[in-house]
C-alpha cells in the first residue's frame, strides 16, 4: 500500500524543507555579531568598533558559553490559527497537533511521468493494500477496545486484550502504541516493577517515540528506563 | 525584513580568511553550503523552530574548525558530521525538555511563507515537509541519515555512501530498511488519525 504514499510525501515534502529566502542573511548577521562578541571577527564584517579588549576578555571560552547557552534555549510554544489541538491522543493526554486542509497522504491528481503499472500489478498491489488495510483495522480494534477497558477501570481486561494481541499480531504495525498501553495496564494493576522493566525494553527499542512522553508521567516516572 | 544579500558583507573579504591548503574561506562556505545545513538539519529531525539556532552552531564549528578541514573527503561529508552530532545534540535536549511532543510543528505554521508556486503550495510544502519529519523521527539514525541524502537530497547512491562512509552493501539494505520503517509509520499515522474520529 505504501509504496505510492511515501513516495508522494517525499515528494511533496521536499520543497518544504528549503531555508526561507532571508535566512540566509539573517543567520549571518547573527553569526558576524556572535563570532565578533566572541573574539573573531568575520572577514566580511571587519570594522573598528570590535575592540581587542572584548576579544581578550570574551575570547573563545566566551564564544563557547554563548554558544552552549544558546543551543540550550527552550522552543518557542506558539500555536496557529490554522492548527487545532485535539482532546484525546494515542495514549489519551499528550497534546497533538493536526493541521487542517487537505490530506496531505491523499492520492495525486497529476500523472507521474513514468510508466503506467501493468493491470496484474495493479490487481496485486490492490490485493495487498486491501489485506494490509483489513489487518490495520483488526489491529486498531482491538487496540481501542483494550485502551477503552484501561479507561473504564479494567487494566485486568486490557491486559488480557493486549495478550490476544501480541498471539495475534506477531508483526503487527501497531506494536508500540500496544506496548505502551501494556505498560500503563501495568501501572494501573500496581504491577510497577514489570512495568518499569517494559517502560526500559519500550525506550531501547522506540527512543523517540511520542508515547515516551505519556509513560514518563506514569508509574514508570523517575528511575524508569527512558533510555538517554 | 532581512532582506539583504549577503554581497556587500563578503566585499572586504581577505585572504587571511582561507583556510588551510584547501583554499576554502569560512565566506564561501556558507554561501555554497548554507542551505544544505539546512536542510540536513531538518532530515535529522531538528524541529523547525530549533534549527536557526542549530545552524548556526554548525557554522560556528565550521568558523573554529575550517582550518581543520584537509580536503581529503568532500566538504559535504565534513559538514554533514558536524551537523550529525548537533542535530543528536539538539533532540537529546528536547526530548529531556519537552515532555509533551506534538504531531506537527506549531511554530513553522505560524507564517505562510511564499513560494514559487504561491503561498498555499509553499504552506502545505511546509505541512508536508512537518510530517515526514515526525515520521522520519520513527526511523533509526543511520538509516535517516541515508534515506534523507538519497530521497530528499536526491543524491546518486555512490554520492551518499562517500558522504556516510559506508559501502553499497550496507547502505542498500539500510535504504530498504529505512523504507519499510517509514511505511510502517505512515500506516500508524493513519490508524491514529481515524482514532481521532472515533
Amino acid at each position: 500500500m505504501n509504496e505510492d504514499e511515501l513516495d508522494q510525501l517525499v515528494r511533496r515534502a521536499r520543497p518544504g524543507f528549503q531555508p526561507r529566502a532571508e535566512a540566509k542573511a539573517r543567520l549571518h548577521r547573527s553569526l558576524v555579531q556572535k563570532l565578533a562578541v566572541g573574539g573573531t571577527v568575520l572577514a566580511s564584517s571587519r570594522t573598528g568598533w570590535a575592540s581587542v579588549a572584548t576579544k581578550v576578555l570574551l575570547g573563545v571560552g566566551g564564544l563557547s558559553v554563548v554558544a552552549t547557552a544558546w543551543i540550550l534555549k527552550p522552543a518557542p510554544t506558539a500555536r496557529s490559527r490554522n492548527a487545532v489541538t485535539p482532546p484525546d491522543t494515542a495514549l489519551g493526554t499528550a497534546p497533538r497537533t493536526v493541521v487542517s486542509g487537505p490530506d496531505l497522504l491523499e492520492q495525486p491528481t497529476a500523472v507521474g511521468t513514468s510508466a503506467p503499472p501493468t493491470p496484474t500489478a495493479v490487481q496485486k498491489t490492490a490485493r495487498a493494500a486491501t489485506k494490509s488495510d483489513s489487518l490495520l483495522a483488526e489491529e486498531s480494534a482491538l487496540l481501542l477496545d483494550a485502551r477503552s477497558a484501561l479507561r473504564a477501570g479494567k487494566p485486568s481486561a486490557a491486559l488480557a486484550l493486549l495478550l490476544s494481541y501480541e498471539s495475534r499480531f506477531e508483526r503487527g504495525v501497531l506494536r508500540q502504541e500496544v506496548q505502551g498501553t501494556r505498560i500503563l495496564a501495568l501501572c494501573d494493576l500496581g504491577r510497577v516493577a514489570e512495568a518499569k522493566r517494559g517502560s526500559k525494553e519500550f525506550m531501547k527499542r522506540w527512543p523517540n517515540s511520542p508515547i515516551a512522553a505519556r509513560l514518563s508521567m506514569s508509574c514508570v516516572a523517575g528511575g524508569s528506563g527512558r533510555a538517554e | 525584513m532581512y532582506g539583504a544579500t549577503l554581497e556587500p558583507l563578503r566585499s572586504d573579504m581577505s585572504d587571511s580568511d582561507e583556510r588551510a591548503g584547501t583554499g576554502l574561506s569560512f565566506e564561501a562556505v556558507y554561501e555554497q553550503h548554507f542551505d544544505f545545513v539546512w536542510r540536513t538539519m531538518r532530515y535529522m529531525g531538528v524541529p523547525e523552530s530549533s534549527v536557526d539556532d542549530a545552524v548556526q552552531e554548525a557554522f560556528l564549528v565550521v568558523h573554529r574548525r575550517l582550518h581543520e578541514f584537509e580536503g581529503r573527503a568532500s566538504i559535504q561529508t565534513w559538514l554533514f558530521s558536524i551537523v550529525h552530532n548537533i542535530a543528536r545534540f539538539q533532540r537529546r535536549t528536547l526530548q529531556r525538555r519537552t515532555r509533551h511532543i506534538t504531531t506537527l510543528d506549531q511554530h513553522e505554521l505560524e507564517e505562510i511563507p511564499s513560494g514559487p508556486g504561491g503561498p498555499f503550495d509553499a504552506a502545505q510544502a511546509r505541512q508536508a515537509a512537518s510530517l515526514l519529519s515526525e515520521l522520519l523521527k520513527e526511523v533509526d539514525d543511520d538509516k535517516r541519515a541515508l534515506f534523507a541524502l538519497i530521497e530528499l537530497e536526491q543524491m546518486s547512491m555512490q554520492d551518499a555512501c562517500g558522504v556516510l562512509g559506508v559501502n553499497i552493501h550496507t547502505a542498500s539494505s539500510r535504504l530498504r530498511r529505512a523504507r519499510r520503517q517509514l511505511q510502517d509509520a505512515i500506516r500508524r499515522y493513519k490508524a491514529r488519525q481515524k482514532w481521532r474520529e472515533v
